[in-house]
């Protein structure tokens, strides 16, 4: 991967939450979600804004157009107006994340880098203590839930001891006072007790430990890093709202 | 000289037979607990309240301090208490036209019922949706509309994604949009690749494109169907929680409410614009806080209800009195509220007028007061002839403004107007208010004065007793109540009849009880009536002083003694405030030979009035028929009123001007110890005319001061001997011969006393004797003649005869 820009030096990463940005970053519900996760927690936040090279390769080839979403006019894809556009996104998320970071007194950073959203996982970045994904194809943010519904919050890969505290820490932003973990069925049962046993603990978690199939509507999905690669596309694809990675 | 016998003092004041009492003390005496004299108001007034009619409203005249708003108000208070309460009226939103609210009649205290619910329905609205929209089962229907969309979405995209890879071409999401790019291996050609190709491959890449292209188009132009119908999908499924909601908290309501078919009405209204508007119940901030919700149900004035009036307090049917009956102090009005410059206002802004509180009874107001406020009296009339109350501001109404404002639906009105006030009034709108006469059908007539009869003599002492005990006074003895009927009937100006001013009456009752309490007295004496009798006159007698002292000092030339010809005192009454005294003046006459014009100086300097004129008018008619029946009177006279500079009304000074005018023609000496009061009319008869105490007392204060010589006294009509209710020391005087009070039929009567000498009686050519007054008369007025005659003559003579002629003549002379 190459990095275009380091607007600020890079924290520490074991005190940083780093959230991964691009074109199709919803402003006022990822960055926020990120902003808060991270008040929360007293990290730092990064934020990474990725400019996929498959991107600028498509709108340089000779026989590609766009066909606009809002209106279905088709125009000319120009590599300088898509690179333009772009940064104006990037300078966009880094204005915002500026200014609310400021306002949450959080230390920040920003990083302009160049790449697939998955590179993101080889390099250090991703050994930041939390790492933010946010869905692709259809995003959907993170809803707001009244108080005694149920936020769905689906677990993967649990074997983190930073898990209790994410959990606690989402508590106040999720508007809701009762987390239901679902636990995917593939963890196994050790584990799974393991994880869940201090989970239990808090306040306020219903933990339905049912091995259910995989949806797409869970408000948040955490795991720690996927092995492999294929499982890793498959979760971003799937994903319709925020994944956080935990260490 | 003729001999006219003076009136006794038993004449001149109208005592109350003690016997006549049968009491002690009032203290004796139960109240009075009908009114006095009043019987043709009080019939009418209860026939006015009782008669359900249209049109019968009622006008109650009389002068203040009868007793009129008491008498009423009790009335009223009977009738009203065996009336069931009016209903509550209410304003509500109309949802279909907000500028138009509409009315709601409930039965008394379900107005407050009702405003008291939907407050709590709203309260309960904003944590009951919020809470049903964030709840387990709406998040997940509502997430699988969204899934089934996104679903329906991506499997598009990814039919044509899969398409597009089979033909080597993959769908790539642009920031924009969405674009076409070959691939090769999962993998988007470079540019560079891309160029490398063959022409061939490039062609067909750019034709599957080209295809493809069309195909995406198609797709994505077909999203915003798919959208509209996920939207719609979403609102109903909004709608049908929200409709869940609303219904399950709207149905203790309907319950209760079931009787009344207009609430429900309203109910199942205020249902669909909840649905409709369901959005404006979700915080925004998306956090539900149930102990804010009481807060914020203000914000939701659209489902609130004005109770207009409230009768959930009222007993029996109410009886309102408007004490400012402006426009819309009787009308209603719609009030605003300014915010960032504009003035805003909804139906919750509607407030009641005073027709509205009395709606279902009665309202009580003071005529004056409505005809001096501006349209005040055409809006109430407006309104009790369309038997509704329709709110409008005084510039919508009178088209002085153009602005949007409410128009809220009208009020249907039952109500029974009284209205109070001066005969005068009631008799000018009578005359002049075409629409009055159909509004107003019952006048209940007040009288100011009623008989002295022995009935009434009991009833006023009862009436004194309920004055006395109600507001706890010292209990009068019975000379002390036979005083104050005495001067009951001094103040109706009549010795048989008493005056019916209670308000009068009772602020001599508690002066005297006040006086007594100075002398430290269990019961109020005559002597304390009397002594509150003096102090009021005394503090309102500074004028009088004024003026006599004046007269006294010979300032104002008065002659009290002596007699002179062509001179008279007349007698006036000043009346200030509502104190009033009797004052001479002096008249004067002079006759000389003329054309038969009498000259009243007054009118000429326009100092008389109309009714002065008339009385002058009269006069002279009856001088002209009586002694110059048959011939011209060759006479010019003038008349007038020495040293006044103010203006003169009124003919109670005719009989007086007359006989100073006879007195100069026939210069006939008249008696200055004498003064006259009274109208007369052609026939030469006396009538009666106003004030005669004030004015026998005035005379006869300005002769005591210059002192009384046994001669002096006043000639009144005789006709006003009925009226005599002289002050003691008037009556001490004439007891001692020192005064003397004499009544006349006729002007005769009067010149007989004046000058001494006899009327006389005509012969058959009508010829009174020398020694007459009217032979007098007679026989200066034949004088006049010869003379007009002669210069007649010679006036008419200077006209034919040549100058020498005329010289001649005068040398044979």
């Amino acid at each position: 991967m190459t990095q275009m820009t380091a607007k600020h030096p890079a924290h520490s990463d074991s005190e940083t939450l780093t959230v991964a940005l691009d074109a199709f970053s919803n402003l006022s519900a990822d960055v926020d979600l990120a902003l808060r996760i991270a008040a929360n927690l007293r990290l730092r936040v990064r934020g990474v804004f990725i400019e996929e090279p498959s991107l600028l390769q498509a709108a340089a080839l000779p026989c590609t157009s766009e066909i606009m979403t809002n209106s279905g006019t088709e125009r000319d894809l120009s590599a300088a107006r898509l690179q333009q556009s772009l940064r104006s996104t990037a300078q966009r998320i880094e204005t915002y994340l500026a200014t609310h970071a400021q306002q949450l007194g959080l230390a920040w950073s920003y990083e302009v880098i160049q790449g697939e959203r998955l590179g993101l996982l080889q390099t250090p970045l991703s050994e930041s203590r939390l790492l933010m994904f946010f869905g692709r194809v259809h995003h959907r943010p993170f809803p707001r839930r009244s108080a005694g519904a149920l936020r769905d919050i689906l677990l993967i890969n649990g074997d983190s001891a930073r898990l209790p505290q994410v959990i606690e820490a989402l508590t106040p932003i999720s508007g809701s006072h009762r987390l239901r973990i679902n636990v995917l069925e593939k963890m196994p049962a050790r584990e799974l007790h393991a994880v869940l046993t201090p989970l239990s603990r808090l306040p306020s978690i219903d933990i339905d430990a049912t091995p259910e199939p995989l949806k797409t509507h869970y408000d948040l999905i955490l795991t720690t890093a996927p092995k492999k690669q294929d499982d890793w596309r498959k979760l971003l694809d799937m994903a319709r709202g925020p994944v956080m990675v935990l260490p | 000289m003729p001999e006219t016998p003076a009136l006794p003092v038993a004449a001149l004041y109208h005592n109350v037979d003690l016997a006549g009492l049968s009491f002690e003390t009032t203290a004796d005496l139960e109240p009075l607990t009908s009114p006095l004299g009043q019987e043709r108001a009080l019939e009418a007034i209860e026939f006015g309240v009782d008669i359900q009619r249209e049109g019968f409203n009622l006008f109650v005249m009389g002068p203040n301090g009868l007793g009129k708003h008491r008498l009423v108000k009790d009335i009223l208070e009977q009738r009203a208490a065996a009336e069931p309460a009016p209903q509550d009226w209410c304003y509500i939103n109309n949802f279909d036209d907000p500028q138009r609210p509409s009315v709601l009649k409930l039965p008394a205290g379900t107005g407050r019922k009702l405003r008291q619910d939907m407050r709590q329905f709203v309260e309960e609205l904003l944590t009951a949706l919020p809470a049903s929209f964030q709840n387990e089962e709406y998040t997940t229907r509502h997430q699988e509309i969204i899934d089934s969309f996104n679903e329906a979405q991506e499997q598009a995209f990814a039919q044509l994604d899969q398409e597009a890879q089979a033909q080597g071409v993959a769908v790539v999401r642009t920031p924009g949009g969405y674009t076409l790019a070959p691939i090769k291996e999962d993998k988007l050609l470079t540019p560079e690749e891309f160029e490398k190709l063959p022409d061939e491959e490039k062609a067909r890449i750019q034709k599957v494109i080209d295809t493809l292209r069309v195909k995406l188009r198609d797709l994505v132009r077909s999203l915003p169907v798919l959208q509209r119908e996920n939207a719609r999908k979403i609102k109903e499924l909004q709608r049908e929680v929200t409709q869940l909601t609303v219904d399950q908290l709207i149905a203790w309501l309907e319950d209760r409410y079931t009787d009344f078919p207009d609430v429900i009405a309203y109910l199942d209204r205020v249902k669909q614009d909840v649905i409709e508007n369901a959005q404006s119940f979700m915080p925004a901030d998306g956090n539900i806080e149930p102990e804010t919700a009481h807060r914020r149900v203000e914000e939701y004035h659209e489902y609130a209800i004005n109770v207009l009036v409230d009768n959930s307090h009222t007993q029996g049917a109410p009886i309102v009195y408007e004490n400012n009956p402006t426009y819309m102090n009787l009308t209603g009005r719609v009030e605003h509220i300014a915010q960032m410059g504009t003035l805003l206002t909804d139906f919750t802004l509607i407030k009641a007028g005073a027709l509205h509180r009395a709606n279902g009874g009665y309202l009580i107001l003071d005529a004056h007061k409505v005809l001096s406020n501006v349209y005040a009296w055409e809006g109430l009339k407006r309104a009790l002839a369309a038997h509704e109350l329709k709110i409008e501001s005084l510039e919508q109404v009178l088209s002085l403004v153009s602005t949007l404002s409410l128009e809220p639906e009208s009020v249907p009105l039952n109500v029974k107007v009284v209205l109070m006030g001066e005969p005068l009034l009631y008799y000018l709108l009578r005359s002049y208010d075409p629409e009055f006469g159909s509004l107003f059908k019952v006048e209940a007539d007040f009288s100011e004065v009623a008989p002295r009869d022995d009935v009434n003599l009991q009833l006023y002492a009862q009436l004194i007793a309920s004055f006395q005990q109600q507001s706890q006074l010292k209990p009068l003895e019975k000379a002390a109540v036979a005083r104050v009927i005495e001067h009951a009937s001094r103040l109706a100006e009549d010795g048989e009849k008493v005056s019916l001013h209670l308000e009068t009456l009772n602020d001599l009752l508690r002066e005297a009880d006040y006086w007594a309490a100075k002398q430290n007295q269990r019961l109020i004496r005559t002597q304390d009536v009397d002594q509150a009798i003096e102090k009021r006159i005394f503090r309102s007698d500074r004028i009088r002083e004024l003026v006599h002292e004046q007269i006294i000092r010979d300032i104002q030339v008065i002659a009290t003694t002596g007699e002179k010809a062509g001179q008279i005192n007349g007698l006036s009454v000043l009346q200030l405030g509502n104190f009033s005294f009797g004052r001479p003046s002096r008249i004067t006459a002079t006759a000389r030979l003329g054309n038969g014009k009498v000259i009243d100086i007054e009118r000429e300097a326009r100092l008389g009035g109309k009714i002065y004129s008339k009385g002058i008018m009269i006069m002279a008619a009856y001088l002209a028929s009586r002694y110059a029946a048959d011939g011209p009177l060759p006479l010019a006279a003038t008349l007038v009123f020495e040293q006044s500079y103010g203006r003169v009304d009124g003919d109670s000074a005719t009989a007086a001007e007359l006989c100073v005018l006879l007195s100069a023609l026939a210069n006939l000496p008249l008696n200055q110890s004498l003064a006259v009061t009274g109208s007369m009319n052609q026939q030469g008869e006396i009538q009666a005319i106003g004030g005669v105490n004030e004015k026998i007392e005035g005379f006869f204060d300005i002769c005591q001061a210059k002192g009384l010589n046994g001669q002096q006294g006043v000639i009144i009509p005789s006709s006003n001997q009925v009226h005599l209710m002289l002050r003691q020391d008037v009556r001490d005087a004439v007891a001692a011969g020192q005064f003397h009070v004499y009544t006349a039929t006729v002007v005769d009567d009067v010149m007989e006393q004046l000058c001494g000498l006899p009327r006389g009686t005509p012969d058959a050519q009508g010829r009174y004797p020398e020694d007459s007054f009217n032979g007098r008369l007679q026989r200066r007025i034949d004088t006049l003649r010869s003379l007009h005659r002669k210069y007649a003559r010679e006036a008419h003579a200077d006209l034919d005869t040549p100058q020498e002629q005329i010289t001649h003549d005068a040398d044979d002379s």
